[in-house]
């Protein structure tokens, strides 16, 4: 009886261990209403020391443009495997980007930084165009960009 | 931690490629080794259904084909890949939408 007793605390332990490993974030991104082409964007994760960690969105199709992004490009060393899957369409002035994922519950509250790196075709380009902390008392909490962005709010 | 994640997504990963492989038209006998991964993508190595060695590189997540080499021997020629019609990877998510799907696929949205 013991053994069953402590067989399904492991498992209910097991369970919820594995529920809590990923929590659903809506990352909403809008733009200034800039004179320019549609902006690549990068989103990605850093640590506290600024240290890339993992892309979570590039808007924008054609690699070759992607050296741009210039902190993102140097963390990620623009390796395919680290964006394959992750890409969709440039995001035009005004609009609105919006992506949901699942992220894992070990980013959020341990000092990890969203950052949003930015680009318009001859234009300048924006390293840290938006830098949050991911904690859960910034969650929805807009922030305003340093360039082509007008402003950023996280859900969690 | 993020190793331990990368290493079960690639065991599932490898699996969706084995099983694409076998179920592909021009692929038999295909391999795929542990060491055989650069750059985060699957290198694989086989033989096509006339024998010639091919080896073929994917995307990890995508499961793109990026590179193909195909090694003739003195009978084959180019002609049976000349006109391959609608890409591998395109032709199975066709059929099985569900199978090819992404595990953690973001969704996106502009307005």
């Amino acid at each position: 009886m013991k053994y069953l007793t402590m067989t399904l605390c492991f498992f209910c332990f097991f369970v919820m261990s594995n529920q809590t490993s990923a929590r659903k974030i809506t990352l909403t991104t809008e733009l200034q209403n800039y004179s320019g082409d549609g902006a690549y964007l990068a989103i990605y994760l850093t640590n506290a020391k600024g240290q890339y960690q993992e892309t979570l969105w590039i808007a924008g199709q054609k690699s070759k443009y992607y050296k741009h992004l210039t902190g993102w490009a140097r963390g990620s060393r623009m390796r395919t495997s680290e964006y394959d899957g992750l890409t969709g369409a440039s995001v035009t002035r005004g609009k609105t980007l919006t992506v949901t994922l699942d992220l894992a519950d070990s980013y959020i509250d341990s000092g990890f930084q969203l950052k949003i790196d930015t680009s318009v075709e001859d234009q300048r380009d924006n390293r840290n165009d938006v830098v949050v902390p991911l904690t859960t008392a910034g969650a929805g909490k807009p922030s305003a960009g340093r360039g082509y962005i007008k402003a950023f709010t996280y859900v969690l | 931690m993020k190793n331990a994640i990368n290493k079960t997504e690639a065991k599932i990963t490898k699996n969706k490629l084995a099983m694409l492989l076998i179920s592909s038209f021009f692929i038999s006998g295909a391999a795929l080794a542990d060491d055989d991964v650069d750059d985060g993508c699957y290198e694989v190595k086989g033989v096509d259904r006339k024998g010639n060695r091919i080896k073929a590189t994917f995307s990890p997540a995508s499961l793109k084909i990026r590179e193909l080499k195909i090694k003739f021997d003195m009978s084959g020629d180019a002609s049976d890949y000349l006109d391959l019609g609608t890409p591998m990877t395109s032709m199975q998510s066709e059929s099985n939408p569900s199978q090819n799907k992404q595990k953690n696929k973001p969704k996106v949205t502009i307005d």
